[in-house]
């Protein structure tokens, strides 16, 4: 019996015998380096007013007396932002004040968002709090004469993993901003 | 809140280049705190935000050595800073300098470490370049430091890697996947190695992170130095290729002796 006719030589290697033709494996796919947390600014920009309305909705339910209704409030901040909250939430809750009225956001103006890196969206915010009542705990107003009913914020967010929309209120200055002057 | 306030970076040793403006927006942050009409804007020149530079420009030359301290004026320095400033009319400031920073101070601070791979995933060949790809990514972590709220950036700026079999590679890139690439399997790379040796091999990568502080001022400030992270091992099978001529190729028939 003649052999039998040798359809083709096949040279394999080994190891792409085993990786290529019969484990199945596939070629890995390393994730990218450096990938940044959002595909565009318009896609930074959104989740960061995403955040602050997030924020000033968790700050329009607190309840005063109820440091429960804080949490959400410390759940959308971080470092600077977050100190600041606890520190003044817990002391008008530990004076017994009470608050009532809402934050109203007016305007909202992406400013920078840092592409290469995972780091910070700033955008610039204009509130009105004229209709925030706060009273002591015999109802006297603690309410600055000089309290603006506008505050031109500039706004910081950091990228957050845990939070929904990937980023936190990290910080939260006061600017003067013409445009929103009372 | 530190109210009114002068942060000084950069070690107020202020012959150096300095930029000064007198800024409108409050020191402090404001959340929940403006209902009672905290933050509000004083525009009387009573918050002055200073920043500077060291002359050897982004990098400033912080000794490593120096015992860092807590929050300490650097007000008295070599040179009366009258004669080359403009802080040193009537003051109605408190003058704080942030503390300067070593890379040591960082130690709570902990980036994340890089991933590692490699293609043929798990396996080489000996005397083929086997690729090997660490990944890691800019983090932000905020915390305390020496009694202040501070941001730290970490970057990757330099990646160690560790074949297993004696010989490191010190690189500025982490390497990239031949299937990222487009390019054939067993093409040379900046990260892959080619092994001379049968044998399993556990490979390593280091990442060397750059550090950089901010306490607040939206001035990143470099530490000098490098904060490492260290991957998990990754398992390299390296094995022998031997050519051979066959019948048919393990596609067409699987249960072919070495298939």
């Amino acid at each position: 019996m003649l052999p039998r006719i040798v359809s083709g030589l096949v040279a394999l290697l080994l190891a792409g015998a085993m990786v290529a033709g019969c484990s199945g494996r596939s070629a890995p796919e390393p994730s990218a380096p450096s990938a940044p947390a959002f595909g565009s600014d318009d896609e930074a920009f959104a989740a960061a007013e995403e955040t602050y309305r997030a924020y000033v909705d968790a700050l329009n339910q607190v309840d005063l007396s109820d440091p429960a209704t804080f949490e959400p409030v410390f759940a959308w901040t971080t470092g600077e932002a977050k100190a600041t909250e606890h520190k003044s939430l817990s002391q008008m809750h530990a004076d017994g004040w009470n608050v009532s009225g809402e934050t109203a956001i007016l305007k909202w103006v992406p400013e920078e968002h840092q592409a290469s890196a995972l780091g910070a969206v700033v955008a610039i915010a204009c509130t009105d709090i004229s209709t925030i009542a706060l009273v002591d705990g015999a109802g006297t107003s603690v309410v600055s004469p000089d309290r603006p009913d506008r505050n031109a914020l500039r706004l910081t967010f950091d990228v957050a993993p845990k939070s929904a929309t990937g980023l936190s209120l990290a910080k939260s200055v006061r600017i003067e901003d013409a445009a929103c002057a009372d | 809140m530190r109210g009114l306030m002068v942060s000084v970076i950069a070690s107020i040793l202020i012959a150096m280049p300095a930029t000064a403006s007198a800024t409108t927006q409050t020191s402090e942050n404001c959340g929940s705190n403006t209902w009672a009409g905290a933050c509000s804007i004083t525009n009387s020149g009573g918050t002055v935000d200073l920043s500077g530079s060291t002359a050897s420009g982004t990098e400033p030359d912080i000794p490593q050595s120096t015992p860092s301290s807590g929050p300490t004026p650097h007000a008295e320095s070599q040179r009366d800073p009258c004669a080359t400033t403009m802080v040193c009319r009537d003051m109605p400031y408190e003058i704080v300098s942030v503390p300067d920073v070593t890379i040591e101070d960082l130690a709570s601070f902990r980036p994340a470490a890089p991933t590692l791979t490699g293609e043929p995933l798990g396996f080489g060949v000996v005397g083929l370049p086997a690729n090997v790809v660490a990944a890691a990514s800019e983090q932000r972590l905020s915390g305390e430091l020496l009694g202040w709220d501070v941001a730290v950036r970490f970057r990757p700026a330099g990646y160690v890697l560790d074949y297993g079999d004696g010989t490191t590679l010190r690189t500025a890139t982490g390497g990239t996947a031949w299937a990222a690439t487009g390019q054939p399997q067993f093409t040379p790379t900046a990260t892959s190695h080619t092994y001379r040796a049968r044998g399993t091999y556990s490979v390593s990568a280091r990442v060397l992170y750059t550090a950089a502080v901010d306490f607040g001022s939206g001035l990143w400030r470099p530490v000098p130095g490098y904060v490492t992270a260290d991957s998990r091992a990754y398992r390299i099978e390296v094995l022998e290729a031997r050519t051979a001529l066959v019948d048919r190729t393990c596609a067409e028939d699987p249960h072919t002796a070495g298939c």
